[in-house]
C-alpha cells in the first residue's frame, strides 16, 4: 500500500517537473520571442538605413552612368525600376543540384552573395535545398507535377519538359520580365537562331537557358571527335593514326596481321570505351549521319534509318568480321572498359569521352602504354562531323539545363534580375576565376589560376573548394551559371598525346585540338540547329526519337545485330524490316513526328 | 450483438497490442490508402497546377490504355514480365524454407547462428554493387567464366543477350535474399512443440520422416500466407535490377512493365501514362492474390487470409 502511494507521489512529482518546465519554456520562448522582435526591429531599422544608403549611392551611380559591365555597376545604375521591398530583406526559396563539391559556404559563393546583394540593393535570405544532381534530375519534374512547395527558383535540367508547366501558369514567363534583364538579352543575341532560341511560338520563356561563355572563338567539340590509339604501339610499328576511312582499315588489317603472328601482345584491334555508347557513335560523324534525330542542315531527319547510316554499319560490319573488334563492345561497362584500355585488350577506340586517354594513361599499369588522340579519320562524304563543338562568344547551351522562377515568388522582379544578373561579365568571372590576387592574377593581360591551385594534385578538386565553378566540379551561385571556357580549359582539360599530320606526335587539350584539326568544316549541322517551335505533347513525340528515345534504343539494339550478322546489312529486306521496326515505336505516326517538327522550324 | 460485444472485449483485452498497431496501421492508411485517390490521374490529362481533381478527363477516358495497348511492344512487355516474374516465384520462393529446414536441422548452436548471420549479408549489398558484380562475374574474363573454363567449357560473354540473363537475375535474387527470406521460417519452426519430436523419436521416426510430418506441417500456414503474397508481387519485378542488367543486345528481351512504366513515367514524365499502365499492373496482382485465396481456402480453409 505505501509503496502504491509512494509511485503515485513519484508520478505526481514528474507530472509537476514536466509542467513547471513547459511553462518555463513557454516564457522562454517568449521572452526570446521577444528579444527576436526587439532584434528584428533593430535589424530592420539598420536594413533600412542600409538600404536608404545603398539608394543614395545607386543614385549616385546612375548619375555617374556606369558602364553595364563596370564591377561598380548595380541594378539601379542598369536602370532597373525594381519595386521596394519591406524592410529591405528578399526572401527566397532556392532548390539547387548539388555535385562533386558543395558550394556552401565556399569563399565565392559568399562573394556572389554579396555582389548580388550589392547589385539589386537589398539584403538577401535565401533558404537553399541542396540535392545531389542524380537524384535532383530524376526527381525534378515530380516536384513539378506535383503542383505544391514549388521552390521560387530552381535549376532545371529538363528545359524543354517544363513548357507545360509554364503553360499552366506554375512558372513565371519570363519573357514579362524582359525590362529586368540586362545581361541574358546578350547571350540571347549571339546565339545561333538569335533570341527566338530561347522563346516558344507565344513569344513566352519559362526558364533562363545555361550560358557558356567562349571569349577566344575555340570551337572544341565535346566528345566522339578523335580516335584513341595506342600510340606506344604505332611508334615502335613506325605506323601513324588514320587521316582517311581507307588508312584506317588498312591499319586495321595490319595490326589484326601483328596480332596473329604474336608480335604484338593485344586480344583485338578496336575496344569501345563503355557499353553506355554504342560503337557506331564514333563513326556516325565520318559517315554524316547522327544515331539519333538530329538537323542536317536542310532538315529533321532520324539518322539510323538513314542510306548513310546503312554505309556506316556495312563498314562496322566489315570490321567486325574480320575479327578486329572486342566482342564485348556492347557489354562491358567503363569500369571493364577501362581495363581493357590498361591491360592491353585493344589498341584503337572510336568512342571516346574528352578526356578518357588521359585517365586512361594515369591508370596505366606498365611504363609502356601511352594512349593518344587523332582526329577522325575522313570518309567519302569528306571531313568528319564533330559533335558538341561550341559556339563564339556568348552562347546558349542546348542540353536544356538551365533555372526556372515560380509563378508565386513574391517579387518576380527581383528573381529575374538576380538570375539575369548572373549572366554578366562580372559574374561569370568571379564564379569561374574568382578573386584576382587570391584565386587568379593577370601575367600579360591573359588571366592565370594561382600556383596552389594550378599545382595542386587535382587542380579541378582545389578549385572547387574555393567555389569556382569552372571544372564543373563544383556549381557556385544558382547553377547553371556560363562557364568560361578559357577558365575551364586551364583547369579541367589535362594535355593529352596528340596526332596530326603536320605536327606528327605532340600534346594538346581536347577541346583545343579537336578545334584546330577539324576546321571549320567539321562543324556538324545538328550542332547549329534551327529554332524549332513545338507544343508540350508535340515536344514529348520529339523526345520519342530523341537521345535515350523508343526509337533510338530500338535502333541501337537492331544496329548491333546488323555489326554482329545476326541480321545481313547487305539484305534489302532486312533494311526495310529495320525501318518499319523502328517507325512503328512512336506513339503517334513516325513520319508525321518528322513532319511536324519540319513545319514547326524556323529557318 | 453478441459478437459486436465480444469483439470490444476482446479489443479491450488485447489493448496494448492494439496500442502497438495502432502506428503501423496509421502509416497503411496514410502512404498505402490515402494516396490511392492519386489513380485517378490513370484517366486524367493531368496539369499539375489544377491538381487532381481540377485537371480535365482524358477524352477518352481511357485513352492511356488504347495507347499502352496500341504499343508494337505491349505483348513481348506483358510476356517478359510475367516470364520473369513467375520464374522468380518458381525458384526464389522455396529457398528459404528449405534453407530454414535445413539451420533447424544443424546441432551446433554457435556454428547455426554464425551460418545464420553471413546468409544475411547479402541482403544488405546495393542492388547497383550487386549488378556490377555480375556484370563483372559474366565477362570473358569473369568469375562465372572461370568456373566454366576450369569445367573445359568455352568462355562466353555471359552479358550478351539475354541467354543468361535469367541465371543470373533469378540466381543472385537467391543469393541476396534466402537468408533474409528464411527469418520467418525460422521463427515459424522455433513454435512447434518439442514433444511431438520426443513422441517421434519413440515411434522411431527417421529425419526425412520428422521433416516430412512435424516440420511441413508446422510451417504450412506461414508458407502459405507467405505464397499468396509472393503472387501477387509475381508482376512487380526488379526494375532497377533489369535496368542495371539491360544493355543494347538485350534490351527488348529484358523490357518489364516495371521498366516500362519507370522511362515513360519517371524519365519521360508522362506520369498519367505511367500510372494507367501501372494500375494495370495492380488490377492483375489484385486478381492474382485474390485467387491464390481462393484457391487455398477451398483446399485448406485454416490457412487463407481471409
Amino acid at each position: 500500500m505505501k509503496k502504491k502511494v509512494l509511485e503515485k507521489l513519484a508520478a505526481l512529482c514528474l507530472i509537476g517537473t514536466m509542467i513547471v518546465g513547459v511553462v518555463g519554456c513557454g516564457q522562454t520562448e517568449t521572452s526570446s520571442s521577444i528579444n527576436d522582435e526587439a532584434e528584428k526591429e533593430v535589424n530592420t531599422s539598420a536594413q533600412t538605413e542600409a538600404s536608404e544608403s545603398k539608394s543614395t549611392e545607386q543614385e549616385a551611380n546612375s548619375e555617374a552612368t556606369v558602364d553595364k559591365n563596370d564591377p561598380n555597376a548595380t541594378a539601379m545604375t542598369n536602370g532597373l525600376n525594381l519595386p521596394e521591398i519591406d524592410g529591405g530583406v528578399l526572401k527566397l526559396n532556392v532548390s539547387i543540384p548539388e555535385f562533386n563539391i558543395s558550394s556552401e559556404g565556399t569563399m565565392i559563393q559568399q562573394e556572389w552573395e554579396k555582389k548580388m546583394e550589392a547589385y539589386l540593393g537589398v539584403d538577401l535570405d535565401i533558404t537553399w535545398t541542396r540535392t545531389p544532381y542524380a537524384d535532383y534530375r530524376e526527381n525534378e519534374l515530380l516536384v513539378l507535377q506535383a503542383g505544391t512547395n514549388i521552390p521560387d527558383i530552381a535549376t532545371t535540367t529538363k528545359g524543354s519538359s517544363i513548357v507545360e508547366y509554364g503553360e499552366d501558369g506554375t512558372l513565371l514567363n519570363l519573357s514579362d520580365y524582359m525590362d529586368y534583364m540586362v545581361y541574358y538579352p546578350d547571350y540571347l543575341e549571339q546565339t545561333n537562331g538569335g533570341p527566338n532560341y530561347a522563346k516558344n511560338e507565344d513569344g513566352s520563356m519559362y526558364y533562363f537557358i545555361d550560358g557558356f561563355y567562349n571569349p577566344d572563338d575555340i570551337m572544341g567539340a565535346q566528345s566522339f571527335t578523335a580516335f584513341a590509339y595506342r600510340f606506344d604501339i604505332l611508334r615502335d610499328m613506325g605506323w601513324t593514326p588514320a587521316t582517311t576511312l581507307d588508312e584506317f582499315t588498312k591499319l586495321c588489317e595490319d595490326m589484326k596481321a601483328k596480332i596473329d603472328d604474336g608480335t604484338l601482345d593485344l586480344d583485338y584491334v578496336i575496344i569501345n570505351n563503355t557499353k553506355d555508347y554504342s560503337i557506331y557513335r564514333g563513326f556516325v560523324g565520318i559517315f554524316h549521319t547522327w544515331d539519333c534525330l538530329y538537323y542536317n542542315g536542310s532538315e529533321w531527319v532520324f539518322g539510323p534509318i538513314e542510306d548513310n547510316f546503312r554505309d556506316m554499319l556495312k563498314y562496322i560490319n566489315g570490321l567486325y568480321k574480320a575479327g578486329y573488334i572486342d566482342p564485348e563492345f556492347a557489354t562491358a561497362d567503363f569500369n571493364q572498359g577501362t581495363v581493357k584500355a590498361t591491360t592491353g585488350v585493344g589498341a584503337i577506340c572510336p568512342t571516346l569521352w574528352a578526356g578518357s586517354v588521359a585517365s586512361w594513361n594515369s591508370a596505366r599499369t606498365d611504363d609502356k602504354t601511352e594512349w593518344g588522340l587523332a582526329y577522325l579519320p575522313a570518309g567519302d562524304y569528306g571531313t568528319a562531323w564533330k559533335w558538341g563543338s561550341r559556339q563564339a562568344g556568348k552562347s546558349l547551351n542546348a542540353n536544356a539545363s538551365g533555372i526556372y522562377i515560380s509563378a508565386d515568388v513574391e517579387y518576380p522582379e527581383y528573381a529575374v534580375a538576380l538570375i539575369d544578373y548572373q549572366y554578366s561579365d562580372q559574374i561569370v568571372e568571379l564564379l569561374n576565376w574568382g578573386i584576382e590576387g587570391q584565386t587568379y592574377n593577370v601575367v600579360d593581360g591573359e588571366k592565370v589560376f594561382v600556383d596552389e591551385i594550378m599545382n595542386a594534385e587535382n587542380p579541378a578538386n582545389t578549385s572547387g573548394e574555393y567555389g569556382l565553378m569552372a571544372s564543373s566540379v563544383c556549381r557556385t551561385g544558382i547553377p547553371f551559371v556560363p562557364i568560361d571556357f578559357n577558365a575551364m580549359l586551364d583547369l579541367a582539360s589535362l594535355p593529352e598525346p596528340w596526332w596530326n599530320e603536320s605536327n606528327g606526335f605532340y600534346e594538346g587539350k581536347y577541346w583545343v585540338e579537336s578545334s584546330v584539326n577539324g576546321g571549320d568544316d567539321s562543324v556538324s549541322p545538328y550542332d547549329r540547329a534551327p529554332v524549332t517551335y513545338l507544343s508540350a505533347e508535340e515536344q514529348t513525340d520529339k523526345s520519342q526519337l530523341s537521345y535515350g528515345g523508343v526509337c533510338e534504343s530500338r535502333a541501337k539494339e537492331l544496329a548491333h545485330k546488323f555489326i554482329v550478322g545476326e541480321l545481313d546489312i547487305n539484305d534489302d529486306a532486312a533494311w526495310e524490316s529495320y525501318i518499319a521496326d523502328i517507325k512503328s515505336q512512336t506513339d503517334n505516326d513516325f513520319d508525321s513526328i518528322l513532319e511536324t517538327l519540319n513545319a514547326r522550324t524556323v529557318k | 450483438m453478441n459478437g459486436k460485444k465480444n469483439f470490444w472485449k476482446t479489443l479491450a483485452r488485447q489493448k496494448t497490442l492494439c496500442f502497438m498497431a495502432l502506428l503501423p496501421v496509421l502509416m497503411i492508411i496514410v502512404f498505402k490508402y490515402v494516396p490511392m485517390y492519386g489513380i485517378l490521374i490513370a484517366f486524367k490529362n493531368y496539369k499539375a497546377a489544377k491538381g487532381i481533381w481540377g485537371s480535365p478527363w482524358l477524352n477518352p477516358v481511357l485513352k492511356n490504355y488504347h495507347t499502352f495497348f496500341k504499343n508494337v511492344n505491349c505483348i513481348q512487355i506483358i510476356w517478359n514480365t510475367l516470364k520473369i516474374g513467375v520464374l522468380t516465384l518458381v525458384f526464389t520462393f522455396p529457398m528459404p524454407i528449405i534453407f530454414a529446414i535445413l539451420l533447424n536441422e544443424l546441432k551446433g548452436k554457435i556454428y547455426k547462428r554464425i551460418v545464420q548471420t553471413i546468409s544475411y549479408i547479402p541482403h544488405f549489398i546495393s542492388i547497383v554493387v550487386v549488378c556490377s558484380m555480375l556484370n563483372g562475374f559474366g565477362s570473358t574474363s569473369g568469375f562465372f567464366n572461370d568456373i566454366r573454363a576450369f569445367f573445359g567449357a568455352a568462355r562466353v560473354d555471359m552479358n550478351n543477350g539475354s541467354t543468361y540473363f535469367l541465371p543470373m537475375y533469378i540466381g543472385s535474387a537467391i543469393w541476396q535474399g534466402v537468408g533474409w527470406g528464411s527469418i520467418i521460417y525460422l521463427s515459424a519452426l522455433s513454435n512447434v512443440d518439442v514433444s511431438l519430436y520426443d513422441v517421434a523419436n519413440i515411434d522411431g521416426a527417421n529425419r526425412w520422416q520428422k521433416i516430412k510430418h512435424i516440420v511441413f506441417p508446422s510451417i504450412l500456414p506461414t508458407t502459405t500466407i507467405m505464397l499468396i503474397m509472393n503472387v501477387g508481387n509475381v508482376l512487380n519485378s526488379d526494375y532497377t535490377k533489369i535496368l542495371l542488367m539491360q544493355n543494347s543486345t538485350n534490351m527488348s528481351d529484358l523490357e518489364t512493365i516495371a521498366t516500362f512504366v519507370y522511362r515513360q513515367g519517371i524519365v519521360e514524365g508522362k506520369f498519367s501514362y505511367a500510372t494507367a499502365v501501372n494500375l494495370f499492373v495492380s488490377v492483375i496482382c489484385f486478381i492474382l492474390v485474390f485467387g491464390a485465396n481462393m484457391i487455398t481456402r477451398k483446399i485448406n480453409p485454416e490457412n487463407s487470409m481471409w
